[in-house]
């Protein structure tokens, strides 16, 4: 089994509640979870405004399938994510 | 009452052959660009034309032709997933129409995957706790949540390959063929058989983690099949001047006749390799260290590791250790199962021809 465990800091500029910041990441967030090679979670800053941490494990049956996941991930992320990524950190399985 | 034809105006015919002219043309155009998007460019197609002259892929130059290739590559892969996902919806929608029953009980009667435990997610977590470094209550249901998912494609995957096997699926596309390299390989040091029907060129660091794990790979294939396979190493120094210093020893060593006794003893070397590990290296080889030495700063030593190191920035390497097996480049987990299965190959071929 190969894969990455991926570690992902945001910055959501001018956020003022809860409420927005779910709704400005949930479609993200939902789009990765269905994606049949990740899981996702929100792994820190729950309670922060303008902050988010997802963790993501990223599972695939070569090492070169894991390589172009990881590569779309970080492409949708950029293209997506209505946030300013301040660390994305893979670690390989 | 008699009916009286009226004649067709010119201009009507006119006006009717240009929109069949136009039809046409757009039939043509539309099968055209769905042919060229499903097929990788051939040997033989045209890519471009410069003033008037028509560019195929072989004109290319290796690293253009690498890099098309990898990129017609991950088209390919994309496509041919998401043809296979449409393939096993419909297969699932044919069966369900048959049988009279819903798609969603074809689906669990043909992919059946068992719920992953609690003890596998701990087993996950425990294999790979240094990796995740988030707590376990924290990741558990992610870590579920992936080996699901992981499970279902494999299981999906699995029914692909049988239909496949069985003659019932085909997908209508054209794998890209990989651009065969042109590389110089003369004064290289070489192992193995002279006429062996594969060729292996590697391309590694001495510094290189990944390259000491290749090495004792090559070595080992090489043990089993001495008269089928042919080694040549290119030094490609990327992590510094210690690693070009160390190309330039080994190419000293390989004036000795002593050049894969220095890669094997770098290779295997038990701590941080660098300068001061020369001497030691070539003590227990029987070999001279101080001519060792002195020979690696002599412009001639210099000159055949830059040659090295430009051959393969020509080829466009971006890393080490890049494998050639017969021209190609190896990409993937398993070396010695690729190595096994072209040498197979290579003697199939011979055989047949």
């Amino acid at each position: 089994m190969h894969g990455f465990v991926i570690r992902l800091e945001f910055q959501l500029q001018g956020c003022a509640s809860l409420k927005e910041k779910r709704q400005r990441t949930s479609g993200v967030r939902e789009k990765l979870g269905r994606q049949p090679h990740l899981a996702i979670i929100e792994s820190g800053q729950t309670d922060a405004l303008q902050t988010g941490e997802w963790t993501l494990i990223l599972l695939a049956p070569n090492r070169a399938t894991a390589d172009r996941h990881l590569s779309q991930l970080e492409q949708t992320l950029a293209r997506s994510l209505d946030a300013r990524i301040t660390l994305f950190e893979q670690e390989p399985l | 009452m008699a009916t009286q034809k009226k004649p067709v105006p010119a201009l009507y015919i006119g006006v009717i052959m240009f929109a069949l002219g136009l039809l046409i043309a757009t039939l043509l155009h539309s099968a055209r660009f769905s042919q060229g998007a499903l097929s990788a460019p051939t040997a033989g197609d045209s890519l471009f034309t410069l003033q008037g002259e028509e560019y195929t892929p072989e004109q290319l130059p290796y690293a253009e032709a690498a890099a098309l290739f990898e990129l017609e590559q991950q088209v390919f892969e994309r496509k041919s997933q998401i043809l296979e996902n449409a393939a096993l919806q419909a297969h699932f929608q044919n069966l369900a129409k048959a049988r009279n029953v819903s798609k969603e009980q074809i689906r669990n009667e043909l992919i059946e995957i068992k719920p992953v435990t609690d003890e596998e997610v701990s087993q996950f977590f425990e294999a790979n706790k240094q990796q995740i470094q988030r707590p376990f209550y924290e990741i558990k249901d992610a870590i579920k949540d992936a080996l699901q998912k992981d499970r279902l494609q494999r299981a999906e995957h699995d029914l692909i390959a049988s239909l496949k096997k069985q003659g019932q699926l085909s997908l209508h596309l054209v794998e890209p063929n990989a651009p065969v390299a042109d590389l110089q390989l003369e004064g290289y040091p070489v192992r193995g058989a002279a006429q062996a029907p594969v060729s292996i060129v590697e391309f590694a660091d001495f510094r290189c983690p990944h390259c000491k794990h290749a090495s004792h790979t090559l070595r080992k294939i090489l043990e089993k099949q001495s008269d089928r396979v042919r080694w040549t190493m290119v030094d490609f120094p990327v992590t510094g001047k210690t690693s070009v210093y160390l190309a330039q020893v080994a190419y000293c060593a390989g004036k000795q006749d002593k050049y894969w006794e220095f890669h094997d003893a770098f290779f295997d070397y038990e701590g941080k390799l660098n300068e001061a590990s020369v001497a030691g290296v070539a003590e227990n080889l029987g070999l001279d260290g101080a001519k060792i030495e002195e020979c690696a700063s002599s412009p001639e030593a210099v000159q055949f590791v830059e040659k090295e190191q430009n051959q393969a920035m020509a080829l466009g390497l971006r890393g080490t250790p890049a494998i050639f097996i017969n021209g190609l480049p190896f990409h993937g987990d398993n070396l010695e199962a690729a190595l096994e299965e072209a040498v197979n190959a290579a003697v199939a071929r011979s055989r047949a021809g």
